[in-house]
């Protein structure tokens, strides 16, 4: 009769008892896998003393690393992605307006002369509406100090210093702290090593290729 | 009616309705130059390095925190301002040890926008700040230490369409 | 005349699990109801599930790459794939699961693209200790808080060094078990591989962990 598990029978024990150790760190072990764990152990006391150390481990994880970390800026972070998903939704408005024009059309085909008659009518017409402003614009004017930025940092320990003219207008932003570039780089040779975000690279393919 | 104005009328109709991105409509453009401000010796900027003029100095010096003895101009970039995408400026292009990215968030009436602006050193994000800018207005970024001087980075919006 | 404020760097991390943005309003809502509104293209919906789930996607990624800059970047291009994929997303299964296996993608998709940069220096541990060194959450900060102070306490800074040795997908099984409290078929879910590959990474990842931890209390 053929054997249904290719597994040679060392890797399936092997797989097994790593199951039970598994499960007794995770208080999931049956009465069953009790007793099977127990017989390890009695042949190896050693392991019972390893088991508990890895679990102390898993519970000193759970209480030092955080499971829930708000991202730096937690406004900011929405507001950024709400922009994208607001991008995302409007340039998929013109694509579904064309496939349901597309669909109302395949059936007035049938007299291309009358067709054609409608076609040179619109001819003249853009039928496309202009795209919605991808801006939005601001109804109330904020006043002079909510105007001037905020500066978000990512990690490093700096500090900034929002500088603005007496209309309100931001001119300087002052950062102070960050990592000095090496008097080595000229700016002439270039950087090759680590990538950048995609965008850069699209950015780049846009405005040279 | 020809047929050959007839294929020509409806393939130009069709081609409005086929989508279109409105987030790559350029509304403008971005001036992003790179600045080496001393009270060393200019020099140290390397040869690339231009001289800038009087208003232009007087300008930077205008900021307290800005003022240097001399000042040199590393390099600039223009790109433009996507109504819905990032955009990035490479002033020292070819090299890309400072990049500025920006984005539009909000506009407020014809001649002043809401940006996200991003700080990048060494290929690495710094910091990011979401300034109004004004049409024609020069923002600077006092940015790290290079060769005994600052880096000063002038941003400024050259073109804006109306809203 | 000018006028200036200062303005000193902060890192804004609220004590873990909490939300502040969430009032007692949106805890009435259930992750389903808000699921079906977005469904239907309401994004005060999307936003709201984003601001109940924003911290749990952060912290997994921040655990899994160590890079603040990126974690942040990352955790938005999650919730942009959840907002595109969510018509697809069936209510009978559990979001939570779900939102994990696109968070677990897109690291992976990170991952594989650093790889491809950086070919060559990987071991074991995908990252390598100026990594660590550079993006670690435990970096001096000017204010650091309570919170913030047990997070960087010595232990968690072990406990970090040492998962950090870990291939990826050996610290991914240990931080859903232990830290975000999955059980193993959830597991197997979120990382599209079998139970018995869940059981044997946990296995591993906690041998290894409980060998480095143990080497380090005997120098003690």
């Amino acid at each position: 009769m053929p054997v249904k598990n290719s597994k040679p029978y060392s890797v399936m024990k092997k797989e097994k008892t790593e199951e039970l150790f598994v499960k007794w760190i995770d208080g999931l072990l049956t009465s069953e896998e009790e007793v099977q764990l127990a017989a390890l152990v009695k042949d190896d006391p050693g392991i019972e003393a390893g088991l508990q150390e890895m679990k102390v481990f898993g519970e000193t994880m759970k209480s030092e690393i955080p499971g829930s970390v708000e991202p730096p800026y937690g406004d900011f972070f929405n507001s950024k992605l709400m922009r994208k998903v607001d991008l995302q939704i409007q340039s998929q408005r013109p694509a579904k307006k064309a496939e349901r024009w597309r669909q109302s059309m395949r059936w007035a085909w049938a007299p291309a002369g009358a067709l054609a008659l409608v076609l040179s009518f619109f001819a003249g017409h853009r039928l496309a509406r202009p795209a919605d402003p991808g801006v939005a614009q601001v109804e109330k004017r904020s006043d002079r100090m909510s105007e001037l930025p905020t500066v978000y940092f990512t990690g490093e320990s700096l500090e900034a210093k929002v500088i603005s003219d007496s209309l309100g207008n931001v001119s300087a932003i002052v950062v102070n702290g960050l990592s000095a570039i090496s008097d080595d780089i000229d700016f002439v040779t270039v950087n090759t090593s680590a990538s950048l975000p995609e965008s850069y690279e699209s950015s780049e393919a846009r405005r040279f290729h | 009616m020809n047929p050959a104005i007839f294929l020509t009328l409806l393939l130009s109709f069709t081609s409005d309705l086929l989508a279109q991105d409105p987030g790559m409509e350029a509304i403008g453009s971005m001036s992003v130059q790179l600045i080496f401000a001393t009270n060393g010796d200019p020099k140290a900027a390397g040869d690339l390095a231009k001289k800038m003029t009087g208003a232009e100095i007087k300008k930077i010096q205008a900021i307290k925190e800005l003022k240097f003895e001399a000042y040199r101009l590393l390099g600039s970039d223009k790109p433009d301002i996507l109504k819905g995408y990032e955009s990035w400026a490479t002033p020292l292009r070819p090299s890309k040890e400072i990049l500025v990215s920006f984005q539009p968030i909000k506009r407020n009436g014809d001649e002043k926008i809401q940006m996200v602006l991003e700080y990048w050193q060494s290929k690495r994000k710094v910091f990011s700040t979401n300034p109004i800018l004004t049409k024609g207005k020069t923002l600077f970024l006092l940015g790290p230490e290079w060769r005994k001087g600052r880096l000063i980075l002038a941003v400024k919006i050259e073109d804006l369409k109306k809203s | 005349m000018n006028f200036f404020r200062w303005v000193t760097s902060k890192q804004l991390m609220a004590p873990a699990g909490a939300s502040p943005d969430a009032g007692a309003g949106d805890q009435e809502v259930p992750d389903r109801k808000l699921i079906k509104a977005c469904q239907s293209g309401d994004t005060r919906a999307f936003e709201t599930l984003v601001t109940r789930h924003r911290g749990k996607v952060y912290a997994m990624v921040q655990n899994m790459i160590k890079n603040e800059a990126d974690a942040w970047d990352l955790s938005q291009e999650v919730f942009l794939k959840v907002w595109k994929a969510l018509p697809k997303f069936e209510a009978r299964a559990k979001f939570s699961t779900w939102l994990y296996r696109i968070t677990h993608n897109v690291v992976y998709d990170w991952l594989r693209k650093r790889k491809i940069d950086s070919a060559g220096e990987l071991d074991d541990g995908i990252l390598n200790q100026a990594d660590i060194a550079a993006g670690s959450r435990t970096s001096p900060s000017v204010t650091a808080r309570p919170d913030q102070a047990l997070v960087n306490s010595e232990l968690g800074d072990r406990i970090n060094a040492a998962l950090a040795t870990l291939n990826a997908e050996h610290r991914e099984t240990i931080l859903l078990r232990e830290v975000q409290g999955f059980d193993y078929k959830e597991i197997a879910k979120v990382m599209g591989c079998s139970l018995g590959t869940v059981m044997s990474r946990l296995y591993y990842a906690r041998k290894k962990l409980q060998a480095l931890l143990s080497d380090e209390k005997r120098k003690d």
